[in-house]
């Protein structure tokens, strides 16, 4: 079930990051966004548990509105992230600024009680499935994610696979050039923006429908960079690898330091252990294999052309003696 | 308007041919008018008031010392950087200060003077990402897959091919373009803006660290490129090129416009020769 929410974030981000260059480092956000708004349109009213947590809506609404509703938060979110971030601001640049929406975000829902019950969080969130018996409805959970991930990959590969990927992907490479050939960057990015805070959403609407609570601390910025990770040693772009990369940093890496043996003097050493990993991993692979494991797919239109292939046709010289401008 | 490229036009390009003919095929009427265009970077007037015009289907050459103001001139003109003031007419619509993909749209298109190619992606991928109005970039095109875009896609690997061959680049199609030499990125350039069935053509010093050959051949497809209808402004420091290519020469120095003509013209005149050895 995580691999799979990790998953749809993993592929959200890629799709931002990997394919159209935008360096979202408040991509946690979205997926905040998304698990808040499944939790507050699933929760019942607020003076139905007691009042102990406070929180806005509260309207009861059924699963697949939810997650419907959680996506659509996710790219309206997404949107909004991206307009702080795009006018006339280098890439860097806008990296910088996400980071800081991406603090100022968690540090306004926390100090804000009536909003999303504040720093406590939400919790009491139903999983929809939890009736039809504990372990059964754990695996009709697993069965809706499966699902839900099915379909994301072939949305992301409609999207990532044909002329809007090769657009992103140009844009990824050049903005000025895109511009050049009359394409919309700010349009582009917007488009990259939504779509990604959309499946950003969905997992985060996922999640917190299967662990049942979502509060600030689970939403750290650190979130964003382990999702980083996994698409720069899977392979930016590349969304098989973008998967296995995904596989390899959450269930290898971060889970795996939980069976590390505990440090009785220093608790949490573990878990700060695999910290350190990803980010040791990280700066190895944009140093040593910036591709990724699994690079891009290089496209073929129909059968390599021959040097001088003109189909019949006399062909001009070949331009393979300039130097270099 | 004709268009400047189509698969229709003929694929041969004997290299090694001295380029001659400065005429065009277009008429009189401007196809582009410059009035009085100013920039301002901060206190510096890098243009200051040039006035000019293009018209359909002939080469003009835009020449003078460095930091004359030519490359601003381009840049302002083709929407990379908003004018401080001035007019530019294209095709008979002001589109002053139009930001440069929306001018792109209507068939004003530019090089850089450092050939910008899409390095990650493949000489044919970036031939292809220029092809205007693709129905793939639509809401219902990445939904609805090949099934949408799939035949127009052939059509654009069909006419992306014969761009290729016509430069001579066919075996380089499937190359990422970073791995191109300096002189097949330019060409992937020019290509690329072909793909866009422009109108106007402005390159910024395109035979820039081009061999003698490739500038011959880089001058003789500029002059086939022309007498298919194509108008061009050409930024160049290379006279001898700006001789044999451009039909009317518009000389620049301090921002401002010294002096226009033909290049033998302005070999001659007094302001020009000075301007080139004072700076």
């Amino acid at each position: 079930m995580y691999l799979g929410t990790d998953l749809l974030a993993a592929w959200g981000l890629n799709l931002e990051f990997g394919v159209a260059g935008i360096a979202n480092l408040a991509y946690i956000v979205v997926i905040a966004a998304g698990a808040y708004t499944y939790a507050v349109l699933t929760l019942g009213p607020t003076s139905g548990n007691g009042g102990f947590q406070q929180y806005i809506l509260g309207f009861h609404l059924p699963f697949a509105v939810a997650v419907v509703a959680a996506a659509l938060a996710g790219a309206l979110v997404g949107v909004v992230i991206g307009i702080t971030g795009l006018k006339r601001l280098r890439q860097d640049y806008q990296g910088m600024v996400m980071l800081v929406v991406s603090l100022m975000a968690a540090t306004v829902v926390g100090a804000d009680t009536g909003l999303f019950n504040g720093q406590a969080g939400l919790s009491l969130v139903s999983n929809p499935f939890s009736g039809s018996g504990s372990a059964r409805g754990d695996w009709t959970y697993v069965a809706v994610v499966a699902l839900a991930c099915a379909v994301g990959f072939l949305v992301l590969r409609r999207f990532t696979g044909g002329p809007m990927g090769r657009t992103l992907r140009a844009m990824r490479d050049d903005e000025h050039a895109v511009a050049a050939i009359g394409r919309s960057v700010v349009k582009l990015r917007l488009v990259a923006q939504a779509v990604g805070g959309a499946f950003g959403g969905v997992s985060g609407a996922l999640l917190v429908g299967f662990i049942g609570g979502w509060s600030p601390s689970a939403w750290g910025y650190p979130e964003t960079l382990a999702l980083l990770t996994a698409i720069i040693v899977g392979g930016m772009g590349n969304n098989v690898g973008v998967s296995i990369g995904t596989f390899v940093v959450y269930l290898l890496l971060l889970q795996g330091v939980q069976f590390l043996p505990q440090v009785a003097s220093h608790p949490g050493l573990t878990e700060a252990f695999g910290w350190i990993i990803l980010g040791a991993t990280t700066v190895a692979f944009v140093w040593l294999r910036p591709q990724g494991v699994f690079p891009e797919r290089r496209p073929r239109f129909g059968p390599r052309a021959r040097s001088g292939d003109g189909g019949g046709a006399p062909s001009g010289p070949e331009l393979s003696d300039s130097v270099g401008a | 308007m004709a268009n400047a490229l189509d698969e229709q036009a003929p694929p041969s390009l004997p290299g090694g041919v001295a380029v001659v003919g400065r005429g065009g095929a277009g008429g009189s009427a401007p196809l582009l008018r410059v009035e009085h265009l100013v920039k301002h970077y901060g206190g510096v007037r890098a243009v200051d008031g040039v006035s000019f015009t293009v018209a359909a289907g002939t080469i003009t050459g835009l020449i003078g010392p460095n930091g004359a103001g030519k490359s601003t001139v381009l840049s302002v003109v083709s929407g990379f950087t908003p004018p401080t003031g001035g007019r530019i007419w294209f095709d008979g619509r002001d589109v002053t200060g139009l930001p440069m993909h929306r001018l792109a749209r209507t068939g004003l298109v530019r090089t850089f003077q450092l050939a910008r190619v899409f390095g990650g992606l493949t000489t044919l991928e970036n031939l292809l990402v220029a092809a205007p109005r693709q129905r793939g970039l639509s809401p219902l095109g990445v939904l609805g897959g090949r099934f949408v875009w799939g035949a127009e896609e052939r059509r654009l690997v069909e006419r992306a091919r014969a761009l290729l061959r016509r430069f001579g680049m066919a075996s380089k199609a499937d190359d990422y373009a970073r791995t191109l030499s300096g002189g097949q990125k330019r060409a992937v350039e020019i290509m690329r803006c072909m793909m866009m069935r422009p109108r106007l053509l402005l390159l910024d010093e395109p035979m820039a660290g081009l061999s003698p050959r490739l500038v011959v051949e880089l001058e003789q497809i500029l002059v086939e490129l022309r007498d298919e209808g194509l108008a061009l402004l050409v930024v160049e420091h290379e006279l001898e090129t700006v001789d044999r290519l451009c039909a009317t020469v518009v000389a620049m120095a301090h921002g401002r416009v010294i002096a226009e003509g033909t290049m033998a013209d302005l070999r001659t005149r007094r302001e020009v020769q000075d301007s080139y050895v004072v700076g």
